[in-house]
């Protein structure tokens, strides 16, 4: 065949291929056909390749792929299962065994240029903090939730808006769960701004207001404001640093009952109101190196986080100190990460309606250990194991172990 | 606490409302590869015009490719092509990228320079650094267990020759270097060793074998040191080396790019250790303006 006749095929063959929904791999078959037949130089090849790479990518992120309706390409849906065996055991108790799943289905749609909307739904029951559906009554149906349901406005590159219920982690940012469940999505109003201050320092500020309760026969409801500075440094070598303070208040809240879904380990008056204001200061601190010890590893962070609540005169700090090594995040078979924290958390350091479930049942007045293994058996499948040994700070000490294996689905 | 919250909250936003200066310098980002050969344009280029200032840094073809992405550096050198992810992320940042290539490298294959292996195949090559051939008697040569050494993962490098050549992940095993300097001056202290540079690291290098590599067994096996291998594709590991840049370049951008693609620049990428761009990579160029 001429070579000008190889060359209205080849044309014609990428044409159709970008007429139609063909995958990448296609495209290189093709490609690598016609370097073989000397249609085109292998140069020539890897040029075309990669501008057809670079434009579907552009497009799919512009929404503006010819061949694909715009609700496919502005929305993107995820979602995750995880399967859990739970073994826990207090002091003076029997102990507990638990068959338990979570499941999350959640979407992101841009809605128009610098909107966006999301929404997930979860397991679980009203609990916020607790997805997780216990195997239990005999087959019974699960509850499906609304887990978070927000809009996002970015009238800046700098500045994004969020309302509604919305996922925590871009609003306020924690090393760990020492004050916040990570299945808590807050309500209210939140802004993230960020801003770089030179080449290897990045400034940001996350501030917010959060409605915490409604009640049609009190003018008071409660709420919480806070405002959270921080700045990343990244130092070379694969070194960066990033810290911020929180600063919490709130309204209406000494003087009131316990919030929905508190611990009740926070210190009540003799009406049973809340003895103490909570507005607290919160540092958080994180160290992280690439490749540390040679590579030995690919990753190792050192985090902290404290919280003081100057209100209560004893009884009113807590902190959190971990080291993580191995994958920054697992995704792929044979990555792993260990990651081992300890945490004290007093009486009256914080609301005991917002730290981690897991500990203690989520109770301030307690302290202990934490260790975390995940290992991942194939992309987006983890083997997760987690063992807790948490006991009370004050009165005789009742500890409780809790063994948690997980194998978790992404998709 | 109130008030101090307050107080905090307003005197931020106002911060982060303030716009920043316009940039006076060019700043160039990325690859550690590229470093040498960048830095020295960059000097020629400000001696040639003075009053011009550019910075160049490395720290990885990954770190130069997200600084372009967050609005950080005109270009972001990068000795691998921007992945697909990447791309997207831009364009949701409103950063159009262009790829311009400078100069063309043959990624080398190198041993000790007592090593009686002189050529692989790509194949056995994926092999010793999957960890699947682990003596060098499995390839022809003495009976002696093989030490690896490659880069980082944020180095354009590591991701190319994974890419192209491994196909799959390193083995575990694998000493991961800072840059190619360091992997050089390993290799020569080390029989056993077996590592991939830039080819601008070995031109002038001595006490180290540049191992001749073929596609496929009965193919020729083809040289990195050879211009016209690179420049053809001939030799299998040769790629281009990239700067990425922010839309069609404009001002002092272009006129320090065209002072990279100009006779005298190209020559320098010769002087380096590098190879000049083919002309299909001329024909890529010309579309950004260049």
């Amino acid at each position: 065949m001429k070579k000008s006749l190889w060359i209205l095929v080849v044309f014609l063959m990428l044409g159709f291929c970008f007429n139609s929904n063909v995958y990448a791999g296609e495209i290189d078959v093709l490609l690598d056909v016609l370097v073989e037949q000397g249609v085109l130089t292998p140069i020539k090849a890897e040029i075309v390749r990669d501008e057809t790479k670079k434009r579907v990518a552009e497009e799919l992120a512009q929404g503006k792929h010819p061949n694909l309706p715009e609700w496919i390409q502005t929305t993107k849906l995820k979602g995750d299962l995880r399967l859990r065996h739970q073994w826990s055991k207090k002091d003076g108790a029997e102990d507990r065994n638990r068959g338990r799943y979570r499941f999350r289905l959640g979407l992101e749609s841009n809605v128009a240029d610098n909107f966006k909307v999301a929404a997930g739904l979860s397991t679980g029951g009203t609990d916020p903090r607790s997805t997780n559906q216990t195997m239990t009554n005999n087959f019974e149906t699960a509850d499906i939730r609304m887990d978070y349901a927000y809009a996002q406005y970015q009238p800046k590159s700098w500045a994004t808006i969020y309302g509604g219920k919305f996922t925590r982690k871009p609003v306020l940012w924690q090393t760990g769960d020492l004050l916040w469940d990570g299945d808590i999505n807050p309500e209210g109003v939140a802004v993230a701004l960020t801003r770089s201050a030179s080449d290897d320092v990045n400034l940001f500020l996350n501030t917010g207001v959060f409605v915490l309760d409604e009640s049609s026969s009190d003018t008071s409801d409660p709420v919480m404001y806070y405002a959270q500075p921080g700045m990343k440094w990244d130092m070379g070598d694969g070194m960066s640093l990033k810290m911020a303070v929180a600063l919490y208040g709130f309204n209406s809240l000494k003087g009131k009952g316990n919030l929905d879904h508190s611990a009740g380990t926070n210190s009540l008056d003799a009406a049973g109101n809340l003895m103490y204001d909570y507005n607290t200061i919160n540092p958080e601190i994180e160290l992280s190196i690439k490749e540390p010890l040679g590579g030995l590893v690919p990753y190792a962070a050192m985090f902290g986080q404290y919280v003081h609540n100057p209100n209560p005169a004893n009884e009113g700090d807590g902190y959190l100190a971990g080291i993580k090594f191995g994958a920054k995040k697992v995704k792929k078979s044979g990555q792993w990460q260990a990651k081992y924290m300890y945490r004290r958390l007093e009486k009256d350091a914080w609301i005991d309606a917002y730290p981690d479930s897991d500990s203690y049942g989520g109770e301030t007045g307690i302290k202990g250990h934490e260790v975390v293994f995940t290992y991942g058996l194939a992309k987006n499948v983890t083997l997760g194991l987690d063992y807790y040994y948490m006991e009370n700070i004050t009165g005789p000490t009742i500890g409780e172990n809790i063994v948690q294996t997980d194998v978790e689905f992404k998709f | 606490m109130k008030k101090l919250l307050m107080l905090i909250m307003v005197i931020s936003s106002l911060m982060f409302a303030h716009s920043s200066s316009a940039q006076e310098m060019l700043q160039i980002k990325g690859s550690d590869t590229l470093i040498n050969l960048v830095q020295r344009l960059a000097e020629d280029y400000m001696e040639a015009n003075p009053g011009k200032y550019i910075a160049v840094t490395g720290g990885g073809s990954g770190t130069g490719v997200a600084a372009l992405i967050n609005g950080k550096c005109d270009i972001a050198n990068a000795s691998r092509l921007m992945k697909s992810k990447e791309v997207a992320q831009a364009s949701d940042n409103g950063v159009s990228v262009n790829r311009v290539v400078i100069a063309m490298d043959g990624l080398s294959v190198i041993t000790n320079g007592n090593s009686t292996v002189t050529q692989l195949t790509v194949n056995e090559i994926g092999k010793i650094f999957r960890g699947e051939i682990t003596n060098w008697s499995e390839v022809g040569g003495p009976s002696m267990s093989i030490t690896l050494y490659g880069r980082q993962s944020n180095s354009g490098t590591f991701v190319f020759f994974r890419d192209a050549i491994l196909k799959g992940d390193y083995s575990q095993k694998m000493n991961r270097m800072n840059g190619n300097a360091q992997i050089v001056e390993a290799i020569k202290q080390d029989k056993s060793g077996i590592g991939y540079v830039g080819v601008g690291y070995v031109k002038e290098a001595t006490g180290l074998n540049v191992l001749k590599v073929a596609s496929r067994v009965g193919e020729t096996y083809a040289s990195p040191l050879n211009s016209a291998d690179v420049k053809s594709g001939k030799y299998p590991i040769s790629r281009p080396l990239n700067q990425y840049v922010n839309g069609n370049p404009t001002g002092d951008l272009k006129n320090f790019l065209a002072y990279e693609l100009s006779n005298i620049g190209q020559q320098k990428v010769e002087e380096e250790g590098f190879f000049q761009i083919p002309v299909e990579y001329e024909e890529l160029n010309a579309k950004a303006g260049l």
